[in-house]
């Protein structure tokens, strides 16, 4: 599953630990969904999705390996 | 997310306590081939001996009252309720990721070790064996608190992003 969270965070300027701390998880978390070695639950892309304002499909996207 | 079967994020700093001494302690005895059976002995009182499994000719006599020799289950019970709990309570913030690393760990642990006491079973005969058991009681939690905490505390401090 790809993602633009790198860019949803730069456009809101918060860091990888201030989204962290919104959604409620750890750095290592965002960091590796960040980095596509981890694929959120659906709660928490939600979640994350929220604190940009955006639905989900905006900031996931599915690949044709998935 | 919610996992019942974790103790809270406070034992963690007991299961370092008895880990660490635990660990050197074990370790040193083993390697060094220290007799375990001159420390810490309780005589048990006439009777209570048959609560327990007890293989009185290793002990070189039939002679009751019984007498055990409690240094090596105290290191052993220290180690492995160390172990258990930095393996299993939750970590400061407890998440998703976490509980994957996790799991993950666990499938590490229990494939290595099982081709290590394989490649032992191949290699190693007779009374050596005994060692490799004593190492493998420990082997499978060991290599999981290993690996997870590499994976949550290590190994981001050599990636930063």
């Amino acid at each position: 599953m790809k993602n633009n969270i790198r860019v949803e965070r730069a456009i809101l300027n918060i860091s990888q630990a201030e989204l962290a701390e919104r959604v409620q998880v750890t750095r290592q978390t965002i960091n590796a969904i960040e980095l596509g070695k981890y694929s959120p639950s659906a709660v928490l892309a939600m979640k994350i999705a929220r604190v940009f304002g955006k639905k989900v499909e905006e900031v996931f996207e599915l690949e044709d390996t998935d | 997310m919610n996992n019942h079967l974790l103790l809270s994020h406070r034992w963690k700093t007991l299961g370092w306590v008895l880990t660490i001494p635990a660990l050197i302690l074990g370790l040193y005895c083993m390697v060094m081939e220290v007799t375990m059976d001159d420390y810490l002995q309780v005589t048990l009182p006439q009777g209570l001996e048959r609560l327990f499994w007890i293989d009185q000719s290793i002990f070189g006599n039939t002679q009751k009252p019984v007498t055990l020799a409690l240094l090596d289950e105290l290191i052993a019970i220290a180690l492995l309720s160390g172990l258990l709990m930095l393996a299993f309570s939750k970590e400061k913030v407890e998440d998703e990721w976490i509980q994957r690393v996790r799991l993950d760990s666990l499938q590490w642990a229990v494939l290595i070790n099982s081709i290590l006491l394989i490649a032992f079973m191949v290699f190693t005969h007779g009374f050596p064996f005994f060692n490799v058991l004593v190492y493998n009681m420990f082997t499978p939690l060991l290599i999981f608190v290993a690996r997870f905490y590499f994976i949550l505390h290590i190994k981001p401090s050599f990636s930063k992003n």
